[in-house]
């Protein structure tokens, strides 16, 4: 039994909370990305810029859960602490993100 | 109100509510049944806890009328079905040749299929309320040999070994529900409070694995221990700790037999102090988030705290 | 998911400034289009002026602030804490919130020690006549 385990078994953890705290952060990231994708839109970011701009946005959001929701102790909420949060579901963020920016790049500049 | 809002209700209950919850949640019965049944996992296990509650309160046309439509879903033959019907013929029956008849039921029934789960824990059940006691526990032995890994029954025979102070084979019961729940606090308390018993009674029941007061005391606390390690803030595990080391403190036993020096014991003892008072002083205030502590279990830790008095 | 009524009007103002942004952006790019400078060199239409681009960035910022902050509820993973919260009383599990359930906390493990596959039914309707009895008599 190495270390981990071994911690495990003295502080078990609720299997239960740790995939519902992280799908709350998912639903979160995703809400927040396609928002930040009619930012970036509105904005007319383009490439890099654009990306930029979502890394910053995904930054900025996750402090938020860090704060709000989270009350500033990530460790109490998902395993990895403040990573786990910053880290959660990127790909699908990334879909959203991409999806709105482009959309609202397009309606902007007809 | 709606289904899920009813069903909150009586999960937020226990199976052994006070009198007056009882009543208030059998008054429930009326609009229950009048909402249109929508054949969800729910409502039935809505339909579950209120055929219970109604024959608590002896309200047993709503019984009647919710078993029947339970049983007009599942059929009669469903174990569970069978089960709660059997427990309905229990609460109407009036004199105790018709609980006989009961029984008799059962064990046509076991006969058929030994596997009936359910229909075995209510004719243990209902051995044990005739006063059958010993061959209550041997039919539960029979079901635990069939079905290991039940912790609900290990616990039921913790109970019978307790309630017949048999505490060796109780504590090996418990020891056996947590192999299947590691995790269970309450089970960890519950062993803390037997061995605490045992040696309240001078060690007496010990069995044959002996052990003097002293360990039990401290196999006790270790137990207690656990239980607040696993639980923060559980209240029957502070008290726990709170009248252990109590006990170690007041009992003169040598440093050299002594396995948990009495420094320890004696900081364990200020720290669940702290912690009782803090319920204590939250629950009386109604304070949010100690709303939930048992008004009983809150008054006995006050007394507790109260005998120990002025030395802490 | 508990609502608090600030983040709300957050949510719903910074929703009417983005979309003012969003009109206003839209608006600008069509300006350069129809008319140009009168100097005759085209504008930059890719560049937005600073009024825009910032009542962008500030009402994306509060709406996430508001979206965040509006009463996402997480639980603790630890079985300590969890449990803890539980017997308090202060999270009633299915589904309820602290307030409206006004019972007892409800452990995790407490249905070992009520074990309702075991319960003595014919005991527990005596139990309740016997409190009936009890308190007629006394009313």
């Amino acid at each position: 039994m190495n270390a981990e385990e071994r911690d495990l078994q003295i502080h078990p953890i609720v299997p239960e909370n740790v995939l519902a705290n992280s799908k709350t952060i998912v639903d979160l990231h995703s809400l927040s990305s396609s928002l930040l994708g009619i930012a970036a839109g509105v904005l007319g970011l383009e490439s890099y810029s654009g990306f930029l701009f979502y890394l910053l946005g995904t930054l900025f959001v996750s402090f938020l859960i860090v704060t709000f929701p989270m009350g500033g102790k990530p460790n109490l909420y998902v395993r990895g602490g403040w990573k786990d949060v910053v880290a959660a579901d990127v790909t699908g963020g990334v879909m959203g993100y991409v999806l709105t920016w482009t959309l609202f790049f397009g309606l902007v500049r007809v | 109100m709606s289904v899920s809002s009813y069903l909150a209700r009586f999960v937020g209950a226990s199976t052994h509510p006070a009198p007056s919850e009882s009543l208030l949640l059998s008054q429930l019965a009326p609009p229950i049944l009048n909402l249109t049944i929508s054949d969800t996992p729910e409502q039935w296990s809505l339909y579950e806890s209120l055929l219970m509650s109604t024959l608590r309160t002896g309200d047993d046309t709503s019984a009647r009328l919710v078993l029947q439509r339970l049983s007009d879903r599942f059929g009669n033959s469903n174990a569970r079905i069978m089960a709660l019907q059997g427990m309905y013929d229990e609460a109407m029956a009036t004199n105790p040749a018709q609980l006989e008849e009961v029984l008799k039921n059962y064990n046509e029934v076991m006969k058929g299929d030994p596997t009936n789960v359910p229909i075995a824990k209510r004719r243990i059940t209902l051995l044990y309320h005739l006063n059958k006691k010993p061959e209550a526990i041997t039919a539960l032995n029979t079901l635990i040999d069939l079905n290991p890994t039940d912790a609900e029954s290990w616990a039921q025979l913790a109970q019978y070994y307790l309630e017949l102070s048999m505490y060796s084979q109780a504590i090996y019961c418990l020891e056996e529900v947590l192999l299947i729940l590691p995790n269970a606090y309450n089970i960890h308390a519950r062993l803390g409070e037997i061995n605490y018993i045992i040696a309240d009674s001078g060690g007496a029941g010990a069995g044959k694995e002996g052990g003097g007061v002293l360990e039990r005391l401290e196999a006790s606390l270790r137990w207690y221990l656990r239980a607040v390690e696993l639980c923060d803030g559980y209240l029957r595990g502070y008290y726990g700790v709170k009248l252990v080391t109590a006990a170690l403190l007041q009992g003169k036993f040598s440093a050299a037999q002594r396995q948990i020096p009495e420094d320890k014991v004696n900081k364990l003892n200020s720290v669940a102090t702290v912690h009782l008072n803090d319920i204590i002083s939250g629950s009386e205030k109604g304070k949010k988030g100690f709303t939930g502590y048992d008004a009983a279990e809150v008054a006995a830790a006050k007394e507790l705290l109260e005998a120990d008095g002025p030395s802490t | 998911m508990s609502r608090s009524l600030p983040s709300n009007i957050l949510v719903a103002v910074s929703s009417v400034l983005l979309a003012h942004a969003c009109y206003s952006a839209h608006e600008h790019s069509l300006l350069p289009a129809t008319a140009p400078s009168l100097d005759g060199t085209p504008t930059a239409s890719s560049s937005l002026p600073l009024d825009i681009t910032l009542e962008t960035l500030i009402s994306v910022c509060l709406l996430l602030v508001g979206i965040v902050s509006s009463g996402w509820e997480l639980k603790p993973i630890s079985l300590r804490k969890y449990a803890g919260l539980l017997e308090s009383g202060s999270i009633i599990p299915g589904g309820v919130d602290a307030e409206t359930a006004a019972g007892k906390g409800r452990g995790l493990f407490d249905g070992l020690e009520e074990r309702p596959g075991f319960l003595d039914i014919r005991h527990q309707r005596k139990e309740f006549a016997d409190w009936l009895k009890h308190v007629n008599a006394t009313s």
